[in-house]
């Protein structure tokens, strides 16, 4: 038992690590392409933000619902989508080329563009602590 | 009253136009391909015993006792109006052809559903000897000898029906009883019961081994009869087409399809995929080698070979066998809870994810 709690403290350890190196270094990135300081504020309202694309009122939550630590659901075909939030689902901001082909995607979806290298870093600023 | 019908012949009739009725009524709808074969199977089963039957059995079960000339058949029609004409205690000229006639076809309707079988969902003894192509013509025979049978049929009861009320004498109650108005000299010695009761019992049998697999199923592991081995699958595919939505198997749709929806991947159904040039390449490569003119299953021959050339579908459903096979289907349970879309194929198509679509794994939500 206890050895298998140690196992799972050690591997959330390890896991946030691999968040911690792949955000880092997508931010270092985006400042890299001019970005200035990042703020989790910005990323945040960014999130809450309705956008009128494509004739809709279309939104994060739109998909990803308002709480990022709950099962979302894809808004045309209905699939479940996992939890955004690093906390709830580790998986969530590990894999460099997911980030950059998710941005692309749902940026282009949700706001009708491509996010700027300011507004990516804010919002991995802001998800990576929820 | 004497027997003219011994118990096997009559066993035979009924059986025999049970498993017609069932495997006709069955034919139409590929979700009960398992119920239509077994009424083939047993049909087919009971052709053969007859055959046999036909040698050995009973004296006015014998081929050689109502067996005659095609003349005769001519001259016992011709002769209908004549009060005294001959009157055959056992088949006369036209049931005797009746037999010979549902016989041959019911043993053709038997071998070519073997060949259906094989070749479109690569089961049975034919499996992998006949191609799809092959399976899909010998379909359009089997369905033309299955109206011809219908004919027949019609024609075997019309006649029944006619010389039942010329001779004032019930001949479907004496195919039940076996018992005819005669002379005693003329009755059928042998009941023959053992061998009736020997033909239902395998019968029944059968039927039993056929149906246990549906008993022990629950809702999550459904019975799935046919079940075909599933498709080469790729994890990358995999992955990235069930972020979104079911994984269709590259075996659905023609290549030129799938070339076209990563080539235009910015506009996937609203969204742009995003992919990076390294897994577009390789899931062009994976879908080259999958699509529905490299595999060999009912789904994908009959995908292809319903589009005309100048046609690239990006929906399944936008393909012509799509549209024939789905036709039926009322659109509210489009809607429903349970199926929520018509892209959903696996609510519906058990096999779906593997790219199988065999006719056995095949149910409508209940």
């Amino acid at each position: 038992m206890k050895r298998c709690l140690i196992m799972t403290v050690l591997l959330l350890g390890i896991n946030s690590l691999a968040i911690a190196d792949t955000v880092d270094e997508r931010l270092a990135a985006y400042q890299a392409e001019g970005a200035g300081e990042f703020s989790a504020e910005r990323g945040r309202e960014m999130w809450f933000k309705s956008y009128s694309t494509e004739g809709q009122e279309r939104s994060c939550t739109s998909c990803h619902t308002d709480n990022a630590g709950k099962s979302g659901k894809h808004a045309k075909t209905g699939k479940p989508i996992e939890p955004m939030a690093p906390s709830v689902n580790p998986e969530r901001l590990t894999d460099a080329k997911k980030i950059e082909k998710w941005f692309k995607r749902n940026c282009k979806w949700t706001v009708g563009r491509e996010c700027t290298a300011q507004e990516k870093g804010d919002f991995l600023t802001y998800l990576r602590d929820l | 009253m004497i027997r003219v019908w011994d118990l096997p012949t009559r066993t035979f009739h009924w059986l025999f136009a049970a498993a017609c009725v069932v495997a006709w009524v069955t034919g139409d709808d590929a979700r009960n391909t398992h119920l239509h074969t077994f009424a083939g199977y047993c049909a087919l089963g009971l052709v053969l015993f007859r055959l046999v039957w036909g040698v050995v059995g009973g004296r006015y079960a014998r081929f050689s006792s109502f067996v005659r000339r095609p003349r005769a058949l001519i001259e016992h029609i011709s002769d209908l109006k004549r009060p005294l004409r001959t009157h055959h205690l056992g088949h006369n000229p036209a049931g005797g052809w009746a037999v010979v006639i549902l016989l041959t076809l019911v043993l053709l309707l038997g071998i070519s559903g073997i060949a259906v079988l094989g070749g479109e969902e690569g089961f049975g003894p034919l499996a992998g000897v006949l191609t799809i192509a092959q399976g899909v013509a010998i379909h359009a025979l089997h369905e033309w000898l299955g109206w011809v049978l219908l004919g027949m049929v019609l024609l075997h009861l019309a006649g029944v029906i006619f010389e039942s009320s010329l001779q004032h004498e019930n001949l479907p109650r004496a195919m039940v009883s076996g018992n005819k108005q005669g002379e005693a000299a003329d009755a059928e010695p042998n009941n023959s019961t053992r061998i009736a009761i020997a033909m239902v019992a395998i019968i029944t049998l059968s039927a039993l081994i056929n149906l246990k697999p549906y008993l022990s199923q629950d809702a999550d592991n459904p019975y799935q009869p046919y079940h075909q081995p599933p498709l080469v699958q790729n994890t990358l595919w995999q992955e990235s087409c069930s972020e979104c939505h079911l994984a269709y198997h590259p075996a659905t749709l023609p290549w030129r399809s799938w070339q076209r929806i990563f080539y235009e991947q910015e506009n996937h159904f609203d969204e742009d995929l995003a992919l990076d040039p390294g897994d577009v390449t390789a899931l062009l490569d994976f879908s080259r080698t999958n699509s529905a003119e490299k595999i060999n299953r009912e789904i994908s021959w009959r995908t292809t070979h319903s589009l005309n050339s100048n046609e690239t579908p990006l929906r399944i459903t936008g393909t012509n066998y799509w549209k024939a096979t789905h036709a039926d289907i009322d659109e509210a349970l489009w809607r429903d809870e349970r199926v929520k879309g018509k892209f959903n194929c696996n609510n519906c198509h058990r096999d779906a994810e593997a790219g199988s679509f065999s006719n056995g794994a095949m149910a409508l939500p209940r």
